[in-house]
């Protein structure tokens, strides 16, 4: 793919940045998701989960975001976690 | 999964694992909707739990399937329920004695209000137990 070499470049606000080459060699566009399969050693791998399906009607809803990294109740819970701590000051 | 009531309330907790499919929650939610469907249970959601899944549909769907999900999550045979004022005070007067957010307690206001029990996974509304009302557990 020729992408040997081509780096990814962590800001200061936790965003990474890629060149365009890179981008479009890996096909990544903005708001593309990478999740962390594993590291060993100098080595990281990512995989870009795969896109979601179609939804025609509720019972497409049932499990759509296994795949993906994003896990609403975690975040809910996060929210609520940083709602009970304000309520304790 | 315990026996399922006549009627439910639903915190967006349920929803939001079904989405994600873990089990036993999706199993456990999909037999509900099925009582609902065949007609021996009503499910009622406050708009203040909608207003939560909405969001996270919102945020964690990729935009171009955002209005389809919309769609589809309002197809659910869900009543969703308003606020009204009282029910503000209700919620209010829940989050000032119990540990619980303040989008749980319209759950739980609605709950009480409608004397059904909710339906969620959440370990915050096991609360409700300690006031007496049945929870409809669908986690582990």
């Amino acid at each position: 793919m020729g992408t040997s070499g081509a780096a990814l470049i962590v800001q200061d606000d936790g965003n990474f940045s890629a060149t365009p080459e890179l981008q479009e060699s890996l096909q990544l566009s903005p708001g593309t998701r990478l999740e962390l399969i594993r590291r060993e050693g100098e080595e990281i791998r990512f995989r870009i989960p795969s896109a979601m399906r179609e939804i025609k009607s509720w019972r497409d809803l049932e499990g759509i975001l296994a795949d993906f990294p994003a896990d609403p109740n975690a975040e809910l819970e996060a929210e609520r976690q940083a709602e009970l701590k304000r309520d304790a000051l | 999964m315990d026996a399922i009531p006549t009627k439910l309330v639903l915190d967006s907790w349920p929803i939001l694992e079904w989405l994600k499919g873990r089990q036993p929650s999706t199993r456990n939610f999909r037999q509900i909707l099925d009582a609902v469907f065949s007609g021996e249970t009503e499910l009622a959601m406050s708009r203040i739990n909608y207003g939560e899944v909405l969001y996270s549909i919102r945020k964690d769907f990729p935009p171009e399937r955002i209005e389809a999900a919309h769609r589809a999550f309002l197809e659910l045979p869900i009543r969703y329920i308003s606020v009204d004022d009282a029910m503000v005070d209700e919620a209010a007067a829940l989050k000032a004695v119990y540990t619980c957010s303040y989008a749980d307690c319209f759950a739980v206001a609605l709950a009480i209000r409608s004397d059904a029990p909710p339906v969620t996974g959440d370990k915050e509304l096991l609360m409700l137990r300690e006031i007496g009302l049945q929870v409809l557990w669908t986690a582990v």
